[in-house]
């Protein structure tokens, strides 16, 4: 069991090092972070059971050091609307052009580094690490339904982000 | 008939692969039939493949700290933690037992030497317990002590015996902790008084207050109306019993303890 657990968490250790340095936006407060989760994890041995889900159980520890850290008031205090409607369709850059357009990857990547921490951690667990919503309700220690509602305002968020950096870029430009 | 409204919350789902069952089939049809969900459909695609592909935009290079990390990973040896701790608490309860059982047996010895010499001078002075030998002479009482005790007890003559305060009326074995200890019985100023002797292996003077003098601490007590002088000498320990105030030490003392410069 521990050998299994040593190996999934050296599988792992990009996943959480990316998160971590997203989450903290600080090399070395996110390797802290990484090292304190696998010692712990390690440790807790005990608490997991064969069926874990042990990436999103690391997730979970990893969080919550983070959140200790952090204190939870200075982090969550982001009031947020978690209505479930979509507010803007307007997506009109495919990933082609993303994908070609170095420019254009950094402007998402700043819209996402600038989003309040509940959007950015929420689309980082589904679209960087591929959690299900059942998964990162666990590892956020919320319902179902907050996941859903949170996810779609931060995919509006970032939309909305994107589109004010882009738009003023091409202003700068013109 | 599905909304619009219903269709742009499932197109989220439906990419996020949380869409199932009968929704999921619902989703289908009304995609493949609504060229304007099918373009919402897409262009979320577009965006949802976009995020995707920032994942490697976060670039980091941490090869030296994933190298250190993962060795440490490998070299972890968990700490038989429950077993440590077992043991250490087994060692404190074993430890602390033991001081408890100290304590008791140091608490118990004092005071049951104090309220032993109490009680057989009581039981003495009613009668209960009759004198085995009655004398005052000092040899007498030594001799009869001889062989009787698992300790060696001599009872010392005073110095000047035309002078001597007290009476000597006569000793007796008296029970101790499974064993015997000397009782003698003294008259002083027409009172009564007795010298409970025992080896201070199972006895341990004791009292409230504490002097020291030549060298050896004694200690006073009262409890019942009778005082309790206990000291201990060269492996004995001695507790004198007697109800009268204003009492003067160096008559008896000087008896062991002193002789004629030396009082207390």
């Amino acid at each position: 069991m521990l050998e299994k657990l040593k190996k999934e968490i050296i599988d792992a250790l990009d996943s959480l090092l990316r998160y971590a340095l997203l989450v903290t936006g600080n090399e070395e407060e996110a390797k802290d972070l990484v090292q304190e989760t696998c010692y712990r994890a390690l440790k807790n041995l005990n608490s997991l059971d064969e069926t874990s889900n042990v990436k999103a159980w690391l997730f979970t520890i990893m969080r919550n050091i983070w959140l200790n850290q952090k204190k939870r008031q200075q982090i969550s205090p982001v009031q947020i609307d978690e209505a479930i409607e979509n507010k803007s369709d307007d997506w009109n850059i495919n990933p082609e052009e993303l994908l070609i357009n170095n420019e254009m990857r950094q402007t998402l990547l700043k819209a996402l580094e600038n989003l309040p921490d509940v959007y950015r951690e929420i689309l980082i667990l589904r679209y960087f690490e591929d959690f299900s919503y059942s998964e990162i309700s666990k590892i956020l220690g919320c319902p179902l339904g907050t996941v859903m509602s949170r996810l779609n305002r931060a995919r509006e968020k970032l939309k909305e982000n994107f589109l004010k950096i882009y738009e003023k870029k091409e202003n700068d430009r013109s | 008939m599905i909304d619009h409204k219903t269709i742009k919350i499932w197109i989220n789902l439906y990419l996020d692969g949380e869409l199932a069952g009968e929704e999921l089939e619902q989703f289908k049809q009304h995609i493949n039939k609504c060229s304007e969900c099918s373009k919402l459909l897409k262009q979320q695609r577009d965006f949802v493949d976009s995020i995707k592909i920032l994942k490697d935009e976060v670039n980091f290079d941490f090869s030296d700290f994933k190298k250190e990390l993962i060795s440490q990973i490998e070299d972890f040896k968990p700490q038989r933690k429950s077993f440590s701790k077992l043991a250490i608490l087994l060692a404190i309860i074993a430890v602390s037992l033991g001081i408890g059982i100290y304590l008791t047996f140091l608490y118990s010895s004092r005071t049951d030497f104090a309220e032993i010499a109490i009680e057989n001078h009581i039981r003495q002075t009613r009668g209960q317990l009759p004198l085995e030998i009655k004398t005052s002479s000092e040899a007498e009482i030594s001799n009869w002590f001889s062989g009787k005790l698992n300790f060696n007890f001599r009872l010392p003559r005073y110095p000047d015996p035309t002078k001597q305060p007290y009476k000597i009326k006569g000793a007796r074995l008296v029970a101790l902790n499974n064993d015997y200890a000397a009782l003698v019985s003294y008259e002083m100023d027409n009172r009564p008084m007795t010298l409970l002797v025992a080896p201070s292996r199972s006895a341990t003077p004791h009292g409230k207050n504490k002097f020291t003098f030549k060298e050896l601490d004694f200690y006073l007590d009262t409890r019942d109306g009778l005082n309790i002088l206990s000291w201990s000498d060269k492996g004995l320990t001695y507790a004198l019993v007697f109800d009268f105030e204003n009492f003067n030490w160096k008559k008896p003392c000087i008896v062991c303890h002193s002789s004629g410069d030396k009082e207390m």
